[in-house]
């Protein structure tokens, strides 16, 4: 018989001796602003690397974000003052973008680098950078990646993730949705169909391997090492199987609080951000973004302006005012969410120490509608450095990303339009 | 992806780093040589690095970092292979030694640096090579779709089953090289899925009966035409007014409001759409459009689905299902029968309509604001255009739908799987074994058999339906080894393929799919590795139009035509490219050529230079042959005489090619010559060192790309290879990253003049050439056997899926003395390549 099958066996065997999914200690831990999370969902490991990326449609008032002092010293800017209390855990970028053109249809590209119509042939798409990571760690958890955003607004729903063959992500749209996908069981229908599915593949899969074993015997000397990728290759798919068919029968996570209602994109922020939160702490993804902009309506602050019309300000002081405001209200939430992950423990630290943190915009300018000069803060998962830091020569926001990428053990070395790394 | 095809800037470092790969086997042998020679050469090196290296870098000092005592020729190992580098990279760069020590004098350098690349050259083709034996490959990605196209007899494109596969690994420019393909997990998993998707959606369907759909009004369009179009039509029209897939999408896909849902069952649909050309007799400034009015407007039908993405946005699966012409004068209904699949929606568009509808109404706004009477400044409104304009667009006022329609004698996915009775349960094994063969391409053995039946056993006992297990069989079966690899299970100790075999590989050569009857036919009597009939088959094959998917294929590797439109030119600049799909123009002129010298049987070298071409419209206005003036897209192409004067003929001249060796962007004599040299002559240069200092791009425009190269070619360690790869692209330099002609290049910021192109250049042999012409007559009268002897190892190596080695020379070289004996006709290069040992070997 061949080496390599009984060694395949051997770990097959093992691995089902072992299918019992750890349970996390710290994940344990019941520190969700006095709720407890009793019997939290178990995961893989602590101190995990975790990706969160929130994108906003509209930009962000440069003026009155980006301070004039580089370094640590750099001022509190009016956009700043929410960020105040988690100075020391960010890093503001200026000067990262695309090289891209293209106003609203472009702000699509924020976390790819790649226009959608030029994605066909290019050998990763346009794909964004959270679904390339998901697709390296997705395997660990429940979902590989969650993606909340709207289905309105002037883009027509989020654009914010993209897979590799170019398919948009579609998104969770509220928190009453987001919230049945991290803590509702599906129905038992919905599981015995799962089970099935997986069944078979489970059949498919002893048959490959059985005919595998035939082919080996028959197969040129030359072929082996073929044939061994491809058992490789089925080992991984056992793999996958297992953890897939582990969470059927997995219990969800206990939820922490009643099925919240949707309300609006404007009051259900914080919700949301509670809900990633969570979504991280119980390792039920490690992987989210979020948008806003769509259905964010300057309305529910009491500004009766469509967003997209306030944003084509041509610097009328009191459309300024009116976006610092829904600017400022976005930041305070973000700033918010920052504060929330790092009192909740992981490992030796805290969710922030393992969650990188992005918050920016794929467009710089909406008045001129220009996608250069990007507003990027990246925060916690080692971005903290509270600095900030203002390239005078374009540097690739992909670089940036590529080195996310890294942090992750992901072995890349290119993403999008990368030219190297850069943080 | 030529890495190497990048922005002028990282070109020539990327240039550097990817042509080592390529390097291996085509190259002259001789340094493999006696181990006297092979101590005399290290004994060379030894005294090189003795003098200037050693100092620093020898196993005990670690200071040096690396150590270059236990370096021996030949070169035995990767890290030997990556010391060897490390040093060539060095000494060419000058940066060691270290400016304090002694230093080679020029020709030094130059004499080792040559010296350890060959040695490179040869070590890699030693460990790179695979026994002169072709390893066990996979379909492709394209294989694998053809192969379930023809097991259901019917198209499978509607399913996008490969769309989310990982690509392929290209080898030298090649996807199908079985020691390079990979297979994954994330693959395995992919292939479960699309068996999955298949089987369930084309032989699981529920009995639905024809229904009728009638659309009329309500047609809601995309969010910013949406207002316009209530406020002046109440949504009466659905209007189409760009072509699909543009920077600022508004107008290029139409759908049918009320049935985003799409149809209830995949299936075959009658679709009437009630429509009218409107205006395409505008009296506006055609350049706002920049379409070709004198072209009747066409509408087709793609399919959309709600649940992939946005319904106005270009979707991953989006196979054009039908394609008219519309009516100018008045609206008539316009018929189609599409293939949709459960959930896809319909979804019209106007494939040669307005560049972009966005800037055209803008513009148009602006330019007629007098006569549309606008008081303040209209931007994108449309209202105005709508009622008293004359836009160009397609409208639409009523769709009718009509399906599934019935195929009473069963589905033709039915009848293919399970046999003219469709599946019978007392016959399930049968059936499935009678499958099962098909999708094998061999007899069955009883192990296959067992297999199937005990999945089918498996899953009656674990309660499903006896169709539901033998299509869960079916699952099982495309996802077999035996399905997805050519296992070319010829002995060991036979060097020829066994007739199974042999029908499989070149089935995949020539169709790109499973072997048909005939060939199975004379593959079961044994009779396949008979000369005279193989013969036979090869030219039965290649006389059915079937055989265009090895010429487009082929020529996808052989001149990489693959990566055209992963490049893509700036929409500014070269907008007909967008505007007027040159890309598919483009790959369609150089399958017409080779076609037309397969079937003629024509000399190769009409490749390196012709009086003829084969154009369309398109192209003809692009090359601005007095043909524009003449032809209408509907004449296709056509064999077209050229003159000198126009400066085309072979594939130097073709778009396809100048675009692909191009980056989109820029021109490079460097990126242009190291495509001669690798794809048209067989002759890659070494690869430069990694960290060599880019070319930059001039912004300014004042100096050209050859001023710039000529300070780099100054270097006594550039010009080794500069000097034999910048005159293969200097010719070129003619031609834009389109294919257009040009004589000089853009216009430089401020008052400099505009530079002119150089195209003259001298071959390191001597020759001189003045411009494109000549180069190409130098190219045939000085390295014609370089070319054909390239060709014949590329046409191998795409068949047989393994890369030709050092003991493949002989019998390539006889090939080419057989070619050459009859006038050097590519249809006698194919069949002589096609029925050789070395492709009929394992």
């Amino acid at each position: 018989m061949n080496p390599f099958l009984s060694r395949r066996r051997f770990v097959l065997k093992s691995a089902a001796g072992a299918l019992a999914i750890p349970v996390l200690p710290s994940l344990a831990d019941d520190d969700i602003g006095k709720r407890s999370v009793a019997g939290i969902a178990p995961g893989a490991g602590v101190s995990a690397r975790r990706f969160v990326a929130i994108g906003n449609l509209l930009g962000f008032q440069r003026k009155q974000l980006f301070p004039e002092a580089v370094g640590k010293d750099f001022e509190t800017t009016k956009l700043l003052e929410p960020l105040e209390s988690v100075r020391d855990r960010m890093t503001l970028y200026r000067g990262l973008n695309h090289g891209l053109k293209g106003g609203h249809f472009a702000v699509h590209t924020f976390l790819s680098g790649v226009l959608h119509h030029e994605a066909k042939n290019r050998p990763d798409g346009n794909v964004t950078v959270d679904q390339f990571i998901a697709d390296a760690v997705g395997g660990q958890t429940r979902f590989a990646s969650l993606t909340v955003g709207s289905e309105d607004g002037i883009h027509g729903g989020c654009q914010l993730a993209w897979t590799r063959s170019g398919i948009r992500v579609a998104p969770i749209t509220g928190p009453g949705a987001l919230f049945e996908k991290l803590f509702i069981e599906d129905s038992l229908g919905q599981r015995e169909k799962q089970k099935i599915a997986n069944g078979l593949q489970a059949s498919i899969l002893d048959s490959m391997v059985d005919e595998a074993r035939t082919l080996s015997s028959q197969i040129n000397r030359e072929d082996n090492a073929k044939l061994d990728q491809y058992l490789c290759s089925v080992r991984d798919v056992e793999k996958r199987l297992q953890a897939k068919s582990q969470w059927v029968d997995h219990p969800k996570p206990k939820a922490p609080m009643d099925r919240p209602a949707d309300r609006n994109t404007v009051h259900d922020l914080p919700l949301l951000y509670e809900l990633i939160a969570l979504a991280l702490q119980t390792d039920s993804t490690r992987v989210a973004t979020l948008e806003i902009g769509g259905s964010f309506l300057p309305q529910d602050l009491g500004i009766d302006k469509s967003y997209h019309g306030l944003s084509h300000h041509g610097n009328d002081q009191q459309a300024i005012d009116e976006l610092i405001k829904l600017e400022h209200y976005q930041i305070e939430h973000f700033s918010k969410f920052l504060m929330r992950l790092s009192e909740i423990n992981d490992g030796d630290g805290s969710l922030l120490n393992s969650t990188a943190v992005l918050f920016g915009s794929g467009i710089a300018d909406a008045n001129s509608h220009t996608n250069d000069d990007l507003p990027i803060i990246m925060a916690g998962g080692g971005y903290g450095r509270g600095e900030f830091k203002h390239m005078t020569e374009r540097v690739p926001l992909c670089n940036l990303y590529l080195d996310i990428i890294q942090r992750f053990g992901i072995p890349a070395d290119s993403f999008g339009t990368s030219t190297g790394t850069f943080s | 992806m030529n890495t190497w095809l990048r922005p002028l800037g990282a070109q020539l470092m990327l240039l550097h780093s990817k042509i080592l790969i390529a390097t291996a086997t085509c190259l002259l042998m001789a340094w493999m040589g006696s181990n006297a020679a092979c101590e005399e050469r290290t004994e060379t090196l030894s005294k090189f690095l003795k003098a200037y290296c050693i100092d620093c870098h020898n196993q005990q000092d670690t200071q040096g970092e690396r150590e270059f005592e236990s370096l021996r020729l030949p070169l035995d190992s990767e890290a030997s292979l990556i010391t060897a580098d490390e040093i060539v990279d060095q000494l060419t760069l000058r940066q060691m030694p270290p400016p304090d020590s002694d230093q080679p004098t020029t020709e030094e350098r130059v004499a080792i640096v040559e010296f350890l690349r060959a040695d490179m050259r040869d070590a890699r083709s030693r460990l790179q090579s695979t026994g002169g034996r072709t390893v066990m490959r996979r379909l492709t990605n394209r294989e694998y779709e053809n192969t379930l196209a023809t097991l259901f007899s019917r198209r499978v494109d509607t399913l996008g089953l490969t769309t989310e596969f990982p690509s392929e690994t290209v080898s030298r420019n090649i996807e199908r090289i079985g020691s390079e393909m990979i297979t994954s997990g994330v693959l395995l998993d992919q292939y479960f899925g699309a068996a999955n998707r298949l089987v369930e959606l084309r032989l699981n369907k529920p009995e639905t009966p024809p229904k009728d759909w009638h659309f009329q009004g309500h047609f809601v369009q995309y969010e910013e035409l949406s207002g316009p179009h209530k406020s002046v039509f109440n949504y009466r029209y659905l209007c189409l007014y760009e072509q699909p897939n543009t920077d600022t999408r508004q107008g290029g896909y139409g759908h049918i409001e009320d049935f985003l849902k799409g149809v209830p069952v995949s299936g075959l649909y009658d679709i009437e759409v009630h429509a009218q050309a409107m205006h395409r007799d505008t009296h506006y400034d055609p350049k706002i459009f920049r379409i070709d009015f004198s072209e009747p407007f066409q509408l087709a039908v793609v399919p959309g689905d709600i649940k992939r993405g946005h319904i106005h946005y270009p979707q991953s699966i989006e196979p054009i299902l039908g394609q008219a012409v519309v009516p100018d004068k008045e609206a008539e209904w316009i018929p189609f029968r599409v293939w949709l699949e459960e959930g896809q929606t319909p979804r019209f568009i106007f494939p040669n309509g307005p560049y972009e509808s966005r800037a055209s109404v803008l513009e148009t706004n602006k330019k007629y604001k007098e006569e549309l009477k606008v008081e303040k400044d209209p931007g994108v409104s449309r209202a105005k255009l709508l009622t008293d304009g004359a836009l160009p667009h397609i409208r639409i006022d009523e769709v009718k739908i009509r399906g599934p329609l019935p195929e009473p004698s069963g589905t033709a996915e039915e009848i293919a799987v399970f046999g003219p009775n469709g599946f019978q349960s007392e016959q399930a094994i049968e059936q499935l074994c009678a499958f099962a063969e098909r999708a094998f391409r061999r007899p069955i053995q009883q192990p296959d058999r067992s297999r199937i039946e005990k999945i089918y056993r498996k899953r009656i006992d674990e309660g499903t339906s006896e169709r539901q297990a033998a299509l869960d069989a079916i699952k099982m079966i495309l996802c077999s080894p035996s399905f997805l690899y050519l296992c070319e299970r010829t002995p060991e100790e036979e060097p020829k393929l066994r007739p199974y075999d042999l029908a499989s590989r070149l089935s995949y050569t020539l169709w790109g799919v499973s072997p048909d009857d005939a060939l199975m036919q004379s593959a079961t009597a044994g009779q396949l590795a008979e000369p005279a009939l193989f013969k036979e088959h090869v030219l039965r094959m290649l006389a059915d139009a079937r055989s265009d998917e090895f010429v487009r294929r082929f020529l996808d590797s052989w001149l990489n035509l693959r990566v055209i439109g992963s490049l893509p030119p700036p929409r500014q600049t070269a907008n007909e490219y967008y505007s007027e799909d040159l890309a598919t123009s483009m790959k369609e002129e150089a399958k017409y050529f080779f076609r037309h010298l397969l079937d003629s049987n024509g000399p190769v070298t009409d490749f390196i230079d012709s009086d003829y071409t084969f154009v369309d419209k398109k192209l003809a206005k692009l090359y601005k042959l007095p043909q524009k003036d003449t032809m209408r897209l509907a004449d296709g192409f056509q064999k077209t005489p050229l003159t000198e004067r126009n400066r085309r003929g072979g594939v130097l001249g073709m778009a396809g090619v100048l675009t692909a060796s191009a980056n989109g962007v820029d021109t490079s004599p460097v990126t242009r010559g190291v495509w001669v040299l690798e794809n048209l002559l067989g002759t890659p240069p070494p690869p430069p060192p990694d960290e060599v200092p880019a070319i930059e791009s001039d912004v300014s425009g004042a100096t050209t790309i050859r001023d710039r190269l000529d300070k780099h070619r100054a270097d006594a360690t550039c010009i080794v290879c500069h000097r034999k790869i910048d005159p293969m692209g200097f010719a070129l330099e003619n031609f834009d990253p389109i294919g257009r002609f040009r004589d000089q290049y853009g216009k430089p910021k401020g008052d400099k003049p505009t530079p002119k192109i150089d195209p003259s250049g001298t071959f390191p042999s001597g020759e001189k050439y003045a411009d494109f012409s000549q180069f190409k007559q130098l190219l045939i009268d000085t390295r014609s056997d370089f070319f054909v002897r390239h060709m014949i190892e590329t046409l191998l190596s795409y068949g047989t899926g393994r890369h030709m080695e050092h003991n493949d020379r002989s019998e390539i070289e006889e090939i080419m003395q057989r070619v050459k004996e009859d006038a050097l006709g590519l249809r006698t290069m194919v069949v002589e390549v096609l029925t050789s040992e070395i492709f009929r070997s394992r």
